[in-house]
């Protein structure tokens, strides 16, 4: 791939980039666009070469990954010169005029569950139903095996719906009727 | 059927999170503008870290060379020049191989007079001056070497021919009268 096509590619991801960059980042906006202008002069300045081997999605949203453990290693060096950072929990879901309360709760309810999940569960949930990767692919982005893939994929779901349960917004005894709607003020 | 369902209400959750995460995600050019930006001046200041640190080690190479080499052992010369002194025992009998030349010129001394006697100290009035070059052969002999000395050491030292005798004989002079 030349320099335009890659340029391209890039761009044509970029939605779905930010998304991942994000979901690597604990949702922290300035982190996450740190991360990816690191990843995209990787890519661009040939520091990461896409090989074919998988699809172009797949290879970015590795690079964006690797580059977002980087990152968070540098901030660990710099939390020990530095005061302790706290990790903040994730920014809740806006909430305007239009949108609908209830779903900006649930929506509040389940990024914070999310986050209290461990990093490679939270990994698999949002490749897998976020960006609607396969397992396969999945497992390719972070370096694991399938099966490896499929035990966080499964352990995390088990453990979202208990988070979820646990906050009240989501009933977990009937899955087949709608959330809790007398936990929402 | 409940798996399903499960799956489902768990992909909405992540459905809301993308449309909400997308409205808000800054645009492509923007972000690459940002992080040539960003590069460049983090380029800047790592190359200025880099002559820094290049400086400092050239520093510290050149202080230890000098540190080195000021310290250094002094030359022969100057080591041969000390008189030796043995404390404890008496003055050694000095045998040297060469020579010992003329008494050195005397210094600061003016033409046409005789050079002044040279005052010794007290410490250097036992021991003869000898020139450096002197000291080069310098064999030191031991005051009580004469008591290692045992009867028939020639022996040891040179190899017999056949017809020589051990035994020392006084010549007979035959003119002598009975």
């Amino acid at each position: 791939m030349d320099g335009a096509e890659l340029r391209q590619a890039l761009e044509e991801h970029h939605r779905e980039a930010w998304g991942w960059a994000l979901a690597c980042c604990a949702r922290h906006p300035a982190d996450a666009e740190t991360v990816l202008q690191t990843a995209y002069l990787k890519i661009l300045e040939g520091k990461a070469r896409y090989g074919g081997a998988s699809s172009f999605r797949t290879w970015l949203f590795a690079v964006v990954r690797n580059t977002a453990s980087d990152h968070r290693r540098r901030e660990w060096l710099n939390r020990l010169r530095l005061t302790r950072h706290t990790e903040a929990a994730p920014p809740e879901a806006a909430r305007s005029f239009e949108d609908d309360v209830y779903r900006a709760q649930v929506q509040s309810h389940f990024l914070r569950a999310l986050a209290q999940l461990p990093r490679r569960q939270q990994e698999a949930l949002q490749l897998v139903f976020y960006h609607d990767l396969s397992l396969a692919e999945a497992a390719e982005v972070m370096h694991i095996s399938i099966g490896s893939a499929r035990t966080h994929y499964e352990r995390g779901k088990r453990q979202l719906r208990r988070l979820m349960a646990a906050s009240g917004v989501f009933d977990e005894a009937e899955l087949g009727r709608t959330e809790n709607q007398a936990m929402v003020p | 059927m409940k798996r399903n369902l499960e799956e489902q209400k768990i992909r909405q959750w992540f459905r809301e999170a993308r449309r909400a995460e997308a409205a808000s995600a800054p645009s492509f050019e923007a972000m690459l503008a940002a992080a040539r930006l960003t590069h460049h001046r983090a380029g800047r200041h790592s190359n200025r870290w880099r002559v820094a640190y290049a400086a400092i080690g050239l520093a510290a190479i050149a202080v230890a060379a000098f540190v080195f080499f000021t310290r250094s052992t002094p030359p022969l010369d100057q080591e041969i020049a000390r008189p030796l002194k043995m404390p404890g025992l008496p003055p050694a009998n000095v045998t040297p191989s060469r020579p010992v030349s003329a008494a050195p010129p005397a210094l600061h001394s003016r033409p046409g007079r005789a050079p002044a006697p040279r005052r010794k100290s007290p410490a250097t009035r036992r021991q003869p001056d000898l020139e450096p070059a002197a000291l080069l052969s310098f064999k030191w002999q031991s005051p009580t070497d004469f008591l290692l000395r045992t009867p028939g050491a020639d022996l040891l030292k040179t190899v017999p021919r056949v017809g020589d005798s051990l035994i020392r004989l006084d010549p007979i002079h035959t003119d002598q009268k009975n």
